[in-house]
């Protein structure tokens, strides 16, 4: 993004999303509770008028052309799909401890994290690394502090 | 007080607090220690594991990870010149100079030493003013409160690391993502869609582990996955060298200084560690009288480690201030460590002391062991504990992808908790890419239930008119404080342009 254009986006987006968020205060939360200028609405209300300020000043800084004191970087080589590809794993791996509880889950998942996204060849990080790391959590978290990891469906 | 502190005893004298004391130090020194991890990251990841323990176990934990990484930050400055921790910044010119020398050993032992008795003197200064503040806070009334409140989140958004206006948007989003979920007074549905999981709102401990975890890793395995991996730092062999008793005497005022200095700014919400050890290590060098010492700062002076290395580490104890007696947290850190607090059902500010003075002793207790494991620790097991600046950091983020997602898992059993968790994370990645502080978010999360059941408290109380906001004089006090920092900043914002511009007609 150029540096000129940053506070216009900025501006624009903030005030779109104070429009909305004020719709959804009319359309979606009770109005007609409490007492004057103390109703459920009325913090949510205040919160979306001070967003469209904020997306006023932002407009205004715009137009009289600030810039921002540090460089806002485009978008990367690939950076949709890895981050789409982190964010399949995390929920894929969150499924699967639902099903299967953290002992089962999390070797099977480090192992496919290490091999088949992060691309390692050695034995010791594919094997020996999710099996360490399991173990470990395990007796922190378990045997030395009683606290409690998740248990799975199946297991 | 007596029963109080022998309570205390008890709580603190069980084996797993001393595990939890031991176990935080070391993760808070290894994630102060790593460039790219900071130690509100190791507390986020920390604080869903402390739902189920004993809620003195849990605050120890979270604590000593503090501690510990605020101390392990100056780990990485001193030995490969890059700051493991914003607050160990100051600490790289001198430190690093002196590695550079061949003194690595002495300066990570005066950096260890100066950390732990500045930690432990603000430890000291904490325990008074917390009394003092509490005694009279008590006295404040919903309006009070929520004047106080707004000056804590307006501090905060302003002094936080870009412009006031920024901070305000990501505060603003935060406040906004508490009012989600059932309204606490009326009991009215917000912004649910109908939804029955929706209704319990925002967990904060999912949106922290959100905003300053996942991040990372999705960062750092972009990275891996377009083959530019950051590189790791291999370290020789290496010691602590503790400073002698002269060295003491030698930096007695200017630790003092430093302490001071440490204490005051980190009790001022939104400041924090940065600011504290730039002031102190430019006020060293300012002081500094004699001119040859005064040249050797930033090639290896040991007063450009102890001035900025005391400040910091006093500002723990300056942070909770404000934390134990009001309920403000002055940063990322202290924002977490309060949420630990209210998942134990300890409440922070005057009425905290009233109810549940064996805990706040044994925080105090807490703090005191975290800072002698801390020292400990980086005295003996130096050595190993730099092998782990050669892991390399996409195999670290493997482990806190596994932690991130039992950890948003545990806290309910609930997969909605892990989506909440990933959009938060998406969240921050955006406001890291387009230069969005992430702080006042979570601030806003915090504080914002505070704020708005205040607000409506004092609404009720004064049938609607605003004015009750304007009735006492300690209200009107922080109404223009707030109105002061929104000022100098916007002042400052003003200048800055100023110059610019005539920088660029000069040119």
């Amino acid at each position: 993004m150029e540096k000129s254009k940053f506070y216009l986006a900025l501006g624009l987006g903030v005030l779109a999303f104070s429009i909305i968020w004020i719709a959804l205060v009319f359309l979606t939360i009770e109005g007609d509770i409490g007492t004057y200028a103390n109703t459920p609405r009325t913090v949510p209300f205040f919160l979306g008028c001070c967003m469209a300020i904020l997306g006023f000043v932002f407009l205004y800084q715009a137009k009289l052309g600030f810039r921002p004191k540090d460089a806002i970087q485009g978008i990367f080589d690939n950076e949709f799909k890895n981050i789409t590809i982190c964010v399949i794993f995390l929920l894929a791996y969150a499924f699967f401890l639902e099903l299967l509880g953290f002992l089962i889950s999390t070797p099977i998942a480090t192992f496919l994290l290490t091999r088949f996204i992060l691309n390692e060849k050695g034995w010791k990080i594919n094997f020996l690394f999710p099996v360490c790391m399991t173990g470990t959590i395990y007796v922190v978290f378990i045997i030395l502090l009683n606290s409690n990891l998740p248990k799975g469906t199946i297991f | 007080m007596i029963e109080s502190i022998s309570a205390a005893l008890v709580l603190m004298s069980s084996f797993e607090v001393m595990i939890a004391i031991c176990i935080g130090s070391f993760a808070g020194i290894i994630f102060g220690a790593i460039p790219g991890l900071t130690y509100s990251m190791a507390l986020a990841l920390m604080l869903p594991f402390t739902f189920t323990m004993q809620p003195v176990t849990g605050i120890s934990l979270l604590l000593a990870t503090y501690i510990g990484g605020m101390t392990g930050g100056s780990i990485s400055a001193i030995l490969i010149g890059i700051p493991g921790t914003p607050s160990a910044a100051a600490t790289v010119a001198d430190g690093y100079a002196m590695t550079r020398k061949g003194e690595a050993s002495i300066a990570l032992g005066t950096a260890v030493v100066v950390s732990t008795i500045g930690g432990l003197v603000s430890l000291l200064i904490m325990v008074l003013l917390v009394d003092f503040i509490s005694t009279f806070a008590i006295r404040f009334g919903p309006a009070e409160i929520f004047m106080l409140v707004l000056f804590g989140f307006s501090t905060i958004c302003g002094l936080s690391e870009r412009s006031l206006f920024r901070g305000l948007v990501a505060g603003v989003l935060g406040l906004m993502l508490m009012t989600i979920g059932i309204d606490d007074i009326e009991g009215v549905q917000r912004f649910t869609f109908g939804n029955v999981q929706m209704l319990q709102g925002v967990n904060l401990l999912v949106a922290m582990i959100g905003l300053f975890a996942v991040p990372h890793i999705f960062e750092v395995f972009h990275l891996r996955l377009n083959k530019e991996d950051k590189v790791n730092f291999e370290i020789g062999e290496i010691k602590t060298k503790l400073p002698g008793f002269n060295f003491i005497k030698k930096y007695f005022s200017l630790m003092l200084k430093s302490t001071g200095l440490g204490v005051s700014i980190g009790a001022i919400p939104g400041s924090g560690g940065p600011i504290a050890a730039f002031l102190a290590y430019s006020n060293a060098k300012n002081s500094e009288k004699d001119p040859v010492e005064k040249e050797k700062f930033g090639k290896g002076n040991l007063a450009g480690i102890v001035a900025p290395e005391t400040a910091n580490n006093a500002v723990t104890g300056g942070a909770m201030v404000p934390l134990l007696s009001l309920g403000i947290p002055g940063d990322p850190a202290t924002a977490i460590i309060l949420g630990g607090l209210l998942i134990h059902g300890l409440v922070p500010g005057p009425m905290l002391f009233i109810e549940n003075a064996p805990q706040v002793y044994a925080i105090y207790m807490a703090i005191f062991v975290a800072y002698i494991v801390v020292f400990i620790l980086q005295v003996n097991f130096i050595k190993h504990i730099v092998k782990i600046l050669a892991v390399k950091p996409h195999h670290l983020a493997c482990g806190i992808l596994v932690m991130v997602v039992v950890g948003a898992y545990a806290i309910r059993s609930s997969f909605l908790d892990v989506n909440v968790m990933i959009i938060m994370g998406l969240l921050g990645y955006f406001f890291n890419r387009i230069k969005l502080p992430v702080t006042p978010i979570v601030l806003g999360l915090v504080l914002g239930r505070t704020l708005e059941s205040e607000y409506r408290t004092a609404m009720s109380l004064s049938d609607g008119s605003p004015i009750i906001f304007f009735s006492s004089v300690v209200s009107v006090l922080f109404f223009f404080l707030i109105v002061l920092t929104i000022a100098l900043q916007v002042r400052k914002r003003m200048i800055e342009i100023k110059k610019n511009r005539l920088i660029k007609k000069e040119a």
